[in-house]
């Protein structure tokens, strides 16, 4: 049970933000793309394309599981779980999206988990639960 | 197109300041079932503010990965760390310690980086 609850509040999260975000990037790069003069010129805004759709609800549902996941587990355990989508995203970034991924980047994401961990090992990062 | 990152970051910070304030005081036992601390959270005013704040932030972030290569802004919302952990200690009088203070500066200077482009 225990490890059920950690995939679905902690894993589960993570991989719904980054899956979306990369759904998400990717519908609007698609919806970016140059037009044949066959399709229409007044297409409908990103937002309601049906995979941008899907995609901000991969985003929101996995936001509302994190927010049980904070309630539920010490942050300075769950925190550090938020890296990998720093990690995967630029990742993913280069070799999913072709986007061109400097140093600067990886240097940046580098210091943010760094950050990340370090604010996880504050002994303040919990608040103090009372039992009833 | 820089100030659409800017605002969301600071549509983030509000956000997750309000979900703070909608469980903060409620001492959610770690035996609670799941459902009833969803109900308990879903009936504060606090988390259908940050509910409203974060669609806002889903449509200027939607507008901002138009202008961004996602590489470029998702690390650059890291941003909001710094920002909401000052507002932790603001409003929640939070604990400020040196780990918090290290690790937001490693976030600022990673955040930094990214604006060397």
């Amino acid at each position: 049970m225990k490890i059920i609850r950690f995939f679905c509040l902690v894993l589960l999260p993570v991989l719904m933000t980054t899956s979306g975000e990369f759904l998400l990037k990717h519908s609007i790069n698609a919806h970016q793309a140059p037009q044949t003069i066959s399709q229409p010129q007044h297409q409908p805004s990103p937002l309601r394309q049906p995979k941008a759709i899907f995609a901000i609800t991969l985003i929101t549902a996995g936001g509302i599981l994190w927010l049980v996941a904070m309630s539920k587990y010490e942050l300075s355990f769950i925190y550090p779980y938020l890296s990998i989508n720093y990690i995967s995203i630029v990742i993913g970034s280069q070799w999913v999206l072709h986007e061109s991924v400097g140093w600067t980047r990886y240097a940046s994401v580098i210091f943010i988990v760094i950050g990340l961990l370090l604010i996880s090992r504050s002994p303040h990062s919990e608040v103090q639960k009372k039992e009833p | 197109m820089i100030w659409k990152l800017i605002a969301i970051v600071i549509l983030r910070t509000a956000a997750d300041l309000s979900f703070k304030a909608s469980v903060f005081g409620l001492h959610i036992s770690p035996r609670a079932k799941l459902g009833r601390t969803v109900l308990k959270i879903i009936s504060r005013p606090f988390l259908w503010m940050g509910l409203v704040l974060g669609a806002l932030n889903v449509v200027v972030w939607s507008s901002a990965l138009q202008d961004f290569d996602l590489s470029y802004a998702y690390p650059f919302l890291s941003f909001s760390f710094v920002t909401i952990i000052i507002g932790g200690r603001v409003f929640f009088n939070e604990t400020l310690d040196r780990y918090k203070a290290i690790g937001v500066t490693c976030i600022t200077i990673g955040s930094c980086l990214l604006l060397l482009q």
